[in-house]
């Protein structure tokens, strides 16, 4: 009754809303942010918790004790510096790969008859109903020496000693390409699919054959749900622990096992949570660049 | 154009035995169909009557089972849409959402070879067509419907087709812009010369803009001719039924003599005559009158004289340039009457009035079944 009254309101609806997604945002993402931007900015320290206080009050004065330390070692230290270019490296290989694998498998789904649509996406949402771990850990089994690729090629004779997969950057790429295809092809899917089909018969009508007509008609106006399934690969990616840890081994691309040891193993708080400021704030600048991209279009168009 | 068009001998659309099956349903039904240069045709018909399925196979996006089809005097029935010298305007406009104006009308000349200079002239000129050059830069949703519309024409004729199809061009108009469009597309039809082949369902539409009207049903053609042929001459009861409204008497024919068929008519109790086309002595036929060729009368005092019918108004209507009117005659039919409003003083015939309905035997229309 009290939610029933609450929507009624037209006025009050809006503020309703706004205020939680507001109130998420700010408990989930901005208490904790800033709470590990005050670590990064203390001092390490022998004590629980391992970093000296920022704010000391000894009855007369308080102190604030800030250092930017943290944040210059960063730079200095080649393994954070490393494996942040590897973090993006890896992103940025790993979106390619399923703009190049989604792309034809949205296209698929969306030009599929109406009626076959749901059974294609319920294909591919069926591996979430595993565990992600599993689903890692599956990849092993596939991808090791003597694992089921290696087997079946040397079976059909293509190969005459197992590949080296497993523990290389490879296996990190394919784990990664397929976690995150799903989320790159959902979001086109969804633009693909309100596509007006009729536009391309007018390009065929003009003169234009089907692949050229593609070209100028159908990628132009799918790019936003490229360019928002590339952000929801791209973004997650960048982060990613568990692939490359699970996958990789010993080699390390990536910066989230970096920071898992700097936290749990060298126990360095403040180092770690100035790592993971820095890669909040790299994060930002795709986001913030298609955000850019985004309202310069619509502005254009208005 | 000119080069286009007089390369090629033979009508700009020539149509052999067309049949297209869904399944166990035909579309199109053994269509034979001539169009002639700078016709503006019709195909007419209500929804499902196979209209846009032959508009759609003269384009290339419908495969037909059997037939040909001829444009310019070229076999085209196995090209695809891009390799036909005819463009289409789509019903929905089909505008490409991310080109301006200009670019949406270049779209079709960009895979044509030609040189720039060349594109920005044709396109300055067709742009100059819509009287639409000073919103070239726009983008399609910021225009009204009625620039959509342009453009999109605008965009079909540029590439100078032989065969211009429209698919249902005006019914995404408003009603008062869809009737001064009429008039516009007509004179575009006429300044650039280009056959036009057009669908529609209002029959308003294609009387005033048609050249030629083919009138459609379940997917076959009944009867081909000028608006003033389907109009006066319905061939069969489906036509005059379809265009306007029309009175229909059911009959059987008593005899035939020097062209001149008499119908029994049981619901009229009388016998009219009409011109015979073809039918014998004994077929069930009707006989077609428009509401607008009776007229109606106070009562006269004196015996009724023949093909005058008395009855009582059962409904009135004022539609501003005429009364409508359905009188419920002694003989039991019931016929709409049509009467033009100057002339009547403003005065009409009420509700319960009993009245005298009559019309000029000349005006009788002898249709089969």
């Amino acid at each position: 009754m009290r939610w029933g009254t609450l929507f009624r309101l037209p006025r009050d609806r809006r503020s309703v809303v706004i205020a939680l997604v507001l109130g998420w945002y700010v408990i989930f993402f901005m208490i904790p942010f800033f709470l590990v931007l005050k670590i990064s900015l203390s001092r390490l320290s022998d004590m629980i918790p391992p970093y000296a206080p920022m704010f000391t009050f000894d009855g007369m004065r308080l102190a604030i004790t800030l250092t930017f330390e943290n944040f210059s070692q960063l730079l200095s230290d080649p393994i954070f510096v490393l494996s942040y270019l590897g973090s993006l490296q890896t992103a940025a290989i790993t979106t390619i790969f399923c703009i190049l694998l989604g792309y034809p498998l949205a296209y698929a789904v969306a030009a599929a008859r109406p009626s076959a649509r749901p059974s294609l996406l319920l294909l591919m949402t069926i591996p979430f109903w595993t565990s992600f771990l599993i689903r890692i850990y599956a990849w092993i089994g596939i991808l090791k020496d003597n694992g089921l690729l290696n087997n079946l090629l040397i079976w059909l004779g293509v190969i005459a000693h197992p590949l080296r997969i497993m523990n290389t950057s490879t296996s990190i790429y394919i784990g990664m390409v397929y976690c995150y295809l799903p989320f790159f092809v959902l979001p086109l899917y969804a633009v693909l699919e309100k596509m007006d089909w009729s536009l391309l018969e007018a390009a065929s009508d003009l003169g234009w054959r089907p692949f050229r007509a593609f070209w100028a008609i159908t990628v132009p106006l799918s790019l936003p749900g490229v360019a928002a399934g590339a952000l929801l690969v791209f973004v997650p990616a960048t982060g990613e622990y568990l692939i490359p840890r699970i996958l990789g081994g010993a080699v390390n691309l990536m910066i989230a096992p970096v920071l898992w040891d700097s936290f749990f193993v060298a126990r360095d708080w403040p180092i770690a949570s100035a790592a993971t400021v820095a890669l909040v704030l790299l994060l930002l600048l795709p986001l913030a660049f298609v955000e850019r991209a985004r309202s310069a279009a619509a502005e254009a168009r208005a | 154009m000119a080069a286009r068009a007089d390369a090629n001998i033979g009508s700009p659309v020539e149509i052999r035995g067309l049949t297209k099956r869904y399944g166990t349903h035909y579309a199109l039904r053994d269509i034979d169909l001539i169009v002639e240069r700078g016709e503006l045709f019709s195909l007419l018909g209500s929804s499902g009557c196979g209209k846009t399925t032959l508009l759609r196979s003269l384009a290339g996006f419908v495969r037909p089972d059997e037939g040909s089809i001829l444009i310019g005097g070229r076999d085209v029935t196995r090209l695809a849409p891009y390799e036909r010298p005819v463009n289409m305007m789509f019903q929905s406009y089909a505008l490409f959402p991310h080109l301006t104006v200009e670019g949406n009308i270049a779209f079709g000349l960009r895979r044509d070879r030609l040189a720039r200079p060349e594109i920005a002239r044709r396109v300055d000129e067709a742009l100059e067509l819509i009287r639409m050059s000073d919103l070239r830069r726009r983008m399609p949703q910021q225009l009204s419907g009625g620039q959509r519309q342009r453009v999109a024409l605008a965009r079909a004729v540029v590439k100078r087709p032989q065969v211009l199809l429209l698919d249902e061009p005006l019914s995404a108009l408003d009603r008062k812009l869809r009737e001064s469009t009429r008039m516009e597309l007509v004179a575009i039809q006429e300044q650039i010369g280009i056959t036009f082949v057009l669908v529609t369902h209002d029959q308003d539409e294609a009387l005033t803009m048609s050249s030629r009207i083919a009138v459609m049903s379940e997917g076959r053609i009944v009867q081909i001719g000028t608006p003033t042929e389907i109009y006066d001459k319905p061939r069969n009861r489906f036509v005059a039924d379809f265009i306007g409204s029309v009175n229909l008497f059911e009959g059987v024919v008593a005899s035939i003599s020097a062209g001149i068929a008499t119908v029994e008519c049981a619901t009229l109790s009388a016998r009219l005559q009409a011109a015979d086309r073809g039918f014998a002595v004994g077929d069930k036929v009707a006989l077609a009158v428009r509401p607008e060729r009776m007229t109606i009368s106070p009562p006269e005092p004196a015996a009724p004289s023949s093909g005058c019918f008395a009855g009582i108004v059962s409904h009135h209507s004022f539609a501003g340039d005429r009364h409508l009117y359905r009188v419920a005659l002694e003989g039991g039919a019931v016929v709409q009457v049509a009467q033009l409003s100057a002339g009547t003083d403003g005065r009409a015939f009420p509700r319960g009035e009993a009245v005298e309905v009559s019309w000029d035997p000349a005006s009788n229309v002898l249709v089969g079944p």
